[in-house]
C-alpha cells in the first residue's frame, strides 16, 4: 500500500463516520430530541474519527518509504551541516591572511614614507 | 586585464552562486519552524484540555479518587498521581496523543535538515570575505602611492583576483553541496511533507473533537426547552456568549488546510531542487514556492496554536 493508498483508506472510513454524525445533528436540532444522548452518540463517533486518523499516523511512520526518508535526511542534513562547518572554516582562515597582509602592506606603506 | 579575466567565471557563476537561494531557504526555513510550532503546541493544547475535561468530568461526577503507589513512596523518585479509581473512567492518554508523540522525529528531522541548508547558503562568509578583499586590494594599492613604484599596481590586482577567486571557489563548493543534497533529498521531503500535512490535520480533527464536547455542554441549555424556561436573561447572555466564543474557536481552526500545508511544503522544495538542477539561478517559481509555503505554514500556525493562544479555555 501506498501512502496515498493509506490516507485514501483512513478518509473514506472517516467521512462515513462524518454522515453518520451528520443526520445525527439533524435530529438533535427537532423539538423533543434527547440532546444529551445524541451528544453523546456523536462523541463516540467522533472519538472513532481521531482514532482512525491516528492509527493512519502510526501506519504511515511504520512505512519502509518514511522510515528510509528519516533516516536518509538525517544524514543530508548532518553532511550539510559538516561542509558548511568547513567552508566556513575556510572563510575565516582566509580574512584572516587578508588581514595580516593588509597590515603587512600597511607597514611597508609607512616605512616608505620615512625613506 | 587579469582581473577582468578573473571576473568572467566569477560573474557566470554568480547566476547560480547558493547565496541566491539565502532568501527562498531563510522563508524555507521559516515555514518549517511555524509547523513544528504548530504540531508542538497542538499537542500541548490537546493534552491540558484533556486534562481539564478529565477534572470537569470527575467533578460532576464525584469520582472516586485515589493516590498511586509512588506518593508514599519516599525514597522512590516516580511521580506521585492523583488515580480515577471508577472503572468506566476516561483513558489517560488517548490512541491520537500517542500516534502524535510518535511523530515527533519526523518535524525534528525536518527541522534539522531546515537549519542545515541556511547553514549552507548562509550569505554572511561571502559578505565578509567580499570586504576582505575589497580592504586588501585597498591596502596594497596605497602602496602605489608611497612607493612610486610600477610594482603595486599588479600586487593589488593580483590580491584582489585571489579574494575573487577565492569567493568563487568557496560559492562552488556551497553550490555543489546544495544540489546534490537538494536533489537527493527531493523524494523524501515528499513522503515527509504528507506526514506533516496528516499530523495537522489529525492535531486539527482532535482539538475540534474537543471542542465539541464543551460546545455540546455550552448549547445544552439553550437548546432545551424546559431549561430555557428557567434561564434568565442575564444567565442566558452569558451562555450565548460563551457558546459564541467556542464557536469562534471552532472556526478560527477549521479556517486552515493542514493538508494544503504539507504539499506546499513539499512543492517548495521542489521548486527549489529543480532551480538548481538547472543552474539558471534564482527564479520566480522559488520565489513563490517559498512565499507560498511559508504564508500556508503562518495559516496552520495560526489556527492550530495562535501565539496569543485564546484556545486555552476552561471546558468547565
Amino acid at each position: 500500500m501506498t501512502l496515498d493508498d493509506i490516507d485514501k483508506a483512513a478518509t473514506q472510513a472517516v467521512q462515513d463516520l462524518k454522515s453518520a454524525i451528520d443526520k445525527l445533528s439533524d435530529l438533535e436540532n427537532q423539538p423533543g430530541a434527547d440532546g444529551a444522548a445524541i451528544d453523546a452518540r456523536i462523541a463516540q463517533l467522533q472519538q472513532a474519527q481521531v482514532t482512525i486518523r491516528a492509527k493512519e499516523v502510526t501506519t504511515l511512520l511504520d512505512t519502509p518509504e518514511v522510515k528510509t526518508a528519516l533516516q536518509d535526511l538525517a544524514t543530508a542534513s548532518a553532511g550539510l551541516t559538516a561542509e558548511a562547518a568547513n567552508l566556513t572554516s575556510i572563510a575565516n582562515a582566509i580574512q584572516t591572511a587578508d588581514k595580516v597582509i593588509a597590515q603587512a602592506a600597511d607597514f611597508t606603506k609607512a616605512l616608505a614614507v620615512l625613506v | 586585464m587579469i582581473r577582468l579575466l578573473a571576473l568572467l567565471p566569477l560573474a557566470f557563476l554568480a547566476a547560480c552562486s547558493p547565496y541566491v537561494y539565502d532568501g527562498e531557504i531563510g522563508k524555507f526555513s521559516a515555514g518549517v519552524d511555524l509547523v513544528t510550532d504548530a504540531y508542538k503546541g497542538g499537542v500541548d493544547d490537546i493534552r491540558t484540555t484533556r486534562m481539564a475535561l478529565r477534572t470537569n468530568d470527575q467533578v460532576q461526577n464525584k469520582a472516586r479518587l485515589g493516590l498511586s503507589q509512588s506518593c508514599r513512596a519516599i525514597e522512590g523518585r516516580e511521580e506521585c498521581q492523583i488515580l480515577d479509581l471508577r472503572s468506566d473512567k476516561p483513558k489517560e492518554q488517548d490512541d491520537a496523543e500517542h500516534a502524535l508523540n510518535e511523530v515527533e522525529p519526523v518535524f525534528s528531522a525536518l527541522h534539522r535538515y531546515a537549519e542545515a541548508l541556511a547553514a549552507i547558503t548562509k550569505a554572511d562568509d561571502d559578505k565578509a570575505l567580499t570586504q576582505a578583499g575589497q580592504e586588501l586590494a585597498d591596502s596594497v594599492s596605497g602602496l602605489a602611492g608611497a612607493a612610486r613604484g610600477g610594482g603595486a599596481p599588479t600586487v593589488a590586482a593580483g590580491a584582489g583576483l585571489l579574494a575573487d577567486l577565492t569567493e568563487v571557489y568557496l560559492d562552488s563548493r556551497r553550490l555543489a553541496t546544495l544540489k546534490k543534497t537538494v536533489l537527493a533529498t527531493d523524494h523524501h521531503i515528499e513522503v515527509l511533507s504528507k506526514i506533516v500535512g496528516i499530523t495537522l490535520r489529525t492535531i486539527q480533527d482532535d482539538r475540534l473533537r474537543q471542542l465539541d464536547i464543551q460546545l455540546s455542554a455550552a448549547i445544552a441549555p439553550l437548546r432545551d426547552e424546559k431549561k430555557l424556561a428557567s434561564l434568565s436573561p442575564d444567565d442566558y447572555r452569558a451562555d450565548l456568549m460563551a457558546t459564541q466564543a467556542l464557536v469562534d474557536e471552532v472556526n478560527r481552526i477549521k479556517a486552515s488546510d493542514p493538508i494544503a500545508a504539507g504539499n506546499v511544503l513539499a512543492a517548495s522544495h521542489h521548486a527549489l531542487a529543480e532551480a538548481v538542477r538547472s543552474d539558471k539561478g534564482q527564479s520566480m517559481a522559488v520565489f513563490q514556492a517559498a512565499t507560498g509555503f511559508l504564508q500556508a505554514a503562518g495559516k496552520v500556525k495560526a489556527a492550530i496554536h495562535p501565539d496569543t493562544a485564546n484556545g486555552q479555555k476552561d471546558p468547565s
